[in-house]
Parts: C-alpha cells; structure tokens; sequence
C-alpha cells in the first residue's frame, strides 16, 4: 500500500501547491492568444498603441527553452544505484499464518531506463523558468535477487537458505511535475512523477512459509516463465544537465502459480541520459 | 495534543495562507530567492502508541537532522519548495532504542521580506533499530513551519510535522530547528 499512499499525498499536495501559489492562467494558453501578449494600453493621441510585455513572464520562457531544449526528447537512461527490494506473499498456498517476504538486505544494481518525449499539457510560470505538468511513457528493465527472509524485522532479513531471482520489464504512462531552471545559467530541473502500467515478471527459487519458524521447510515460489503484473512507480528526480539524481519507489503485483506476491522497492540512483 | 487540534490548526494556517494575507504597506518587499539549500539542526519526536492489549506506548526522541530542498521562486510572495529530510536520534520512554526519521514533501512557502510561513505534505518514514531487530513506519502527513532567509546570511525554519497515518492507533509529533544556507 506504501506507494499507493505515496501516489496520493504527493498528487494532493502538488494540486495544493499549484492551486495556492500559481496564477490562473497558464502559459500554454496564453503563447496561444493572439499578440500582443498583454496587456494592451489603448491607443494614445494620434492612434499609436503602446505594448507593455510581460518580462518576467518571457525570461522565465526563455531560460526554460534555452535549458531544457538540449535536453528533451526520447531518454535513455544509464547508471547504477542502491535499492532495497522486498518480495512479499499476503498467504502462501493456503497454509494458516503463512506470508513470507523475503529481500535482500540493500544491494547495488544497474539502471536501465527508457522515456518518450515529455508532452506538456498545462504550464505556470515561475521567476526563472516554469512548472509543467505532463506526459510520458517510461519504461525499465531490472534483475532481482532476494536472499534474506524477514523473520523478526520489517526490514533486516536472515540468511536462512532461501532465494528466489528472476527479472522484470516494465512500463507504464507516467504523469508528472517538471520545474525548473533552478539557476538561470544551468539545466537543474526538478521532477515528480507517478505511473501505472504493468510488466513482465519471471520468478523462480524458494521461501520458508513462516519466514522460518520452526517446522518450516523450503517451498518452491515459480512464475513459470514471464508474467504479466500490475506496476506502480514513483520517482523524486534532481536533474543537473544531463546526470540523473533519482529517488525511486516500485511496486510490482501478480501471482506465482497459485499465490498473489507483491515485489516493492525504494531505490536511490545516478544515472546519465542519453537523447535521441 | 490530539490529532484533531493539530489537524484544525494547520487548515486555519491554511485558510491564511489562501487569504493571501495582505501586507502592512510600510513593509517592503524583498524577493524569496531561488536555489538549493542544505541545513542542519536539532530534531524531536513524540509518539504515543494504542497498543494491541489496550496498553499505551510512548517514547520521546532527540536528535540531528539533515534537510535539503529547492526553492522555486513564483514570484515576491510565494515559492515552491521539494524537500527531503532525515534524522538520526535517540528515543527515550518505552522505548530506549537509535531512531531515524525521514520525510520527502513538498513546502509551498508564503514570504514577507525575508520571513516566511510555509504549509507542506510529506511522505514520513520513522525507522526504530537496534541490535538484530528493527521496525519501521511510514505513510503521508502535514506540517507547517515558518522561518527566515535573510540575503548573504544563513537560513533557518522552525518546523512541525504531523505524520497522520504511521499507524492506525498512533500519534507522532515532530518538532525541528534547521539552520542552513542555500545557494541562490
């Protein structure tokens, strides 16, 4: 449920802000208004118009175009990271008090991310560049390795001989908050997102059904093959030209032959993108 | 104090906030500025646990914390602020164990001159560990704060969180002091 909640005080909160310290009016509709942009003073003697632009309103376009138009376009994203994956089992073949989770303790892991163009459908402007709320398609490819049951902790497992690894590959429409420049003088964008999609997910190893109390004995955990799964994910992102700072919350859904897991990872990353 | 009273306390800051709350026309404005801060600072915490055997649980905790944020500049009166926090420190009470606890949000700020008041929702973790053994918490909340970047001088916040869904039958209140720089 973790990123379930996370998705929903971060939407409230984003709306929230938005709504309390941005103007009505975006951007987007304005650059589509005829010009002059605005305000229009009425003619003076001798029918001469007077312009008044908007500066601030046009630098903070104008920094937006000049950092982010480098770097937009489709994204591939390359790096490593540190993440913590918890493989969890609600019940297990039925068996009284049987859940098992398993993770593995935190690990290093490459990333492998790929990102559509982003699609802007409602932009405010800030100071030195704009906040845009839009679209895109993401997509991501990763290895798990869980060896660690969670027998007396949420969250520290205990080598008992059980393991279960595979991969999965994911994607999912992603909406998101972008802000930035931070600087005027250099690409350091700031971003929020949320997606819901589903992917491919292959399992396979062993869990002890009560996380190793005593009488357990190994049991086999096997998708058989690659599985469609429900997918959430959740990203905080610093950008600083073309190096990704990413804070990252996964949670993947499906069933292992007869039985319903969950996989949820929390993840810190640096990767680099590389447009095309 | 109860959950409710903290509650109805932030959603009047709130009204405020939305009230725009005009300026004494003597007060010049001087503009929030805009870049990434760090600050550093005393943390404590107050949580009171309903436990399953209708026992109560409560412990205090102190400590440091660290925070970083980015500061949006929309215009002379408001800015937005992403921030990530996290403490390290020590409980007392029923619990005698190293704690931490850690916060990702979002601040929208309200600014006269250099001063501020800000409201923010956050997603909290509270993470207790000791030896062998660890528990760990977490789930949305709100918090208020207000403080004070003066230009060329050393920033600092008072903040209060209020994280409302840790657990069914908990109450957390946090209290931190930070004092940091941001570089604009």
């Amino acid at each position: 449920m973790a990123p379930r909640s996370a998705l929903a005080v971060a939407a409230l909160t984003l709306a929230l802000g938005m709504a309390l310290a941005l103007p009505a009016r975006p951007v987007a509709a304005q650059a589509q208004a005829p010009a002059p942009v605005a305000p229009a003073v009425p003619p003076a003697e001798g029918g001469r118009a007077e312009i008044v632009l908007n500066p601030e309103r046009e630098l903070g376009e104008r920094l937006w175009q000049a950092a982010w138009d480098n770097l937009a376009g489709q994204t591939l994203v390359l790096g490593a990271g540190y993440e913590q994956g918890t493989l969890k089992f609600p019940s297990f073949r039925g068996e009284l008090g049987a859940s098992p989770q398993i993770t593995d303790n935190g690990r290093i892991t490459l990333l492998l991310r790929y990102e559509t163009q982003e699609r802007y459908f409602a932009q405010y402007p800030l100071r030195f560049g704009k906040a845009a709320f839009g679209y895109n398609f993401v997509g991501s490819y990763s290895q798990l390795r869980v060896d660690r049951q969670l027998a007396g902790s949420a969250f520290v497992g205990q080598g008992l001989g059980t393991v279960v690894q595979g991969d999965y590959l994911v994607g999912a429409p992603q909406l998101f908050v972008r802000m930035g420049p931070l600087y005027p003088e250099h690409a350091v964008f700031w971003k929020f997102g949320a997606g819901l999609g589903a992917g491919l997910v292959r399992l396979s190893g062993s869990v002890l059904p009560r996380n190793g109390t005593a009488g357990d004995t190994p049991q086999s955990v096997d998708t058989h093959g690659a599985k469609l799964a429900e997918y959430i994910n959740v990203i905080w992102e610093l950008q600083v030209e073309h190096w990704l700072l990413a804070f990252r919350s996964l949670y993947l859904a499906g069933r292992a032959q007869t039985d319903r897991y969950t996989y949820e990872v929390y993840s810190l990353s640096l990767g680099y993108g590389l447009r095309f | 104090m109860r959950r409710a009273t903290w509650i109805a306390a932030l959603a009047v800051l709130l009204a405020m906030l939305l009230a725009g709350l005009p300026l004494p026309p003597a007060v010049a404005l001087a503009a929030p500025e805009q870049g990434l801060g760090l600050a550093l600072g005393p943390e404590a915490h107050s949580v009171r646990t309903q436990l399953g055997d209708g026992s109560e649980e409560r412990y205090t905790s102190a400590g440091v914390g660290l925070a970083g944020d980015l500061q949006f500049v929309v215009d002379d009166r408001w800015s937005l602020s992403p921030f990530l926090q996290l403490s390290l420190e020590r409980t007392h009470g029923d619990r005698n164990v190293v704690a931490s606890h850690q916060a990702a949000g979002f601040q929208v700020r309200r600014w006269w001159d250099s001063a501020f008041v800000a409201v923010h929702a956050a997603y909290y973790v509270e993470l207790l560990a000791t030896p062998g053994s660890s528990r760990t918490r977490y789930g949305p909340g709100l918090g208020a704060a207000i403080g004070a970047e003066p230009s060329g001088r050393p920033s600092w916040a008072l903040q209060v969180d209020l994280p409302l869904l840790l657990a069914t039958h908990s109450t957390q209140v946090g209290l931190r002091l930070q004092v940091g720089w941001r570089w604009r």
